[in-house]
């Protein structure tokens, strides 16, 4: 069959030499951030701070367990902290993705309901001020 | 006679009809496909739908791809997703840039790069879009930071693997690999239409 059209191919040098790029960053990253970090439960003092859009609006001890809800642009989120894990609980979101993010521990690492614009991380110590165990406006 | 109503050019826009409402209901399907398979990381799609959209970038000219890409977005949204939601304004921004990208790799680089490499091109873009408006709307600077590396090692490997479909979808299917498409838009490979015509 005669062809007039040729296919452009499949992988070239030029795209392995991006992927392996990219790759090779992306390891290095990691790689630098796991031999820096301390092992889990044994750094003390973390604090997880819930910001709304741009205020924060709390901060609160990760080793303590405690729960609470946060309301947001879209609804009210229900936020768990347990056994020296965040996670959110009965998201308004369509999507639920900060639901499915899972519990974060590590120091930070990120939940974030983007249509709430609610934001919680998980903050070294020191970081502004004491830790409360409250709230300081639960807004909207 | 009016030039577009020759037999030649209303056979051609048929097939042109035919050919970007079928695209658009494949790459609905696979929209679909994709929100419903768990994936590691819940934001990331597998941007299954881009396979359609890469072949027919590279078969069949940016016209045609655009038209697909933008139909499949906003259907997608208006039967899947607010239409006027936030999600909305994040997903139409990621395709419109990821689909710039791909185009402007697939017209100056593609024969240099290959499938791969455009797809992942068109990934990066898109997952850095929606990141970086996330962060936008959060006022958070350190969220990008924290973030890159899962979306640039996620965007590698689905974009690899997008990339890797596409360009079977392109061999094995008939209507892209046989270049009757190619005189539809601009030709990424450089290829005069002209070349085609004459087999018509």
């Amino acid at each position: 069959m005669q062809r007039a059209f040729k296919l452009p191919p499949l992988f070239t040098s030029l795209d392995l030499l991006l992927i392996f790029t990219l790759g090779a960053l992306t390891v290095s990253v990691y790689g630098y951030r796991w031999l820096n970090s301390p092992p889990v439960g044994q750094e003390s003092g973390l604090q997880v701070m819930i910001r709304l859009e741009d205020e924060i609006v709390g901060r609160f001890a990760l080793d303590v367990d405690t729960s609470f809800t946060v309301t947001g642009y879209l609804g009210s989120v229900q936020i768990e902290i347990s056994g020296g894990s965040v996670h959110f609980h009965n998201a308004p979101c369509p999507q639920k993705i900060c639901e499915k993010s899972g519990p974060i521990y590590s120091r930070g690492s990120v939940l974030v309901c983007a249509p709430n614009r609610l934001l919680a991380r998980i903050e070294g110590p020191g970081t502004s001020g004491e830790t409360r165990q409250s709230l300081d406006s639960v807004t909207r | 006679m009016d030039v577009s109503q020759t037999p030649y050019a209303i056979r051609r826009r048929t097939e042109i009809l035919a050919l970007v409402a079928l695209a658009t209901v494949f790459e609905l399907v696979l929209f679909v496909l994709d929100s419903t398979i768990p994936k590691p990381v819940p934001w990331i799609k597998l941007g299954l739908a881009n396979i359609i959209t890469l072949a027919l970038l590279v078969c069949g000219g940016w016209r045609v791809a655009l038209s697909v890409h933008l139909m499949r977005i906003v259907i997608g949204a208006i039967f899947w997703g607010g239409l006027f939601s936030p999600f909305f304004l994040l997903s139409f921004s990621g395709g419109i840039v990821s689909f710039l990208v791909m185009a402007q790799a697939a017209r100056w680089i593609m024969p240099a790069l290959g499938f791969l490499g455009v797809s992942i091109l068109g990934a990066l873009a898109h997952n850095f879009t929606q990141l970086v408006l996330i962060c936008a709307a959060l006022s958070d600077r350190e969220l990008i930071s924290f973030l890159w590396p899962v979306v640039t090692l996620f965007s590698l490997i689905y974009g690899c693997f997008v990339g890797f479909s596409s360009f079977h979808l392109c061999r094995r299917v008939p209507v892209f690999a046989s270049g009757r498409l190619v005189s539809l838009g601009w030709v990424s490979n450089g290829q005069a239409s002209s070349e085609t015509d004459s087999r018509l």
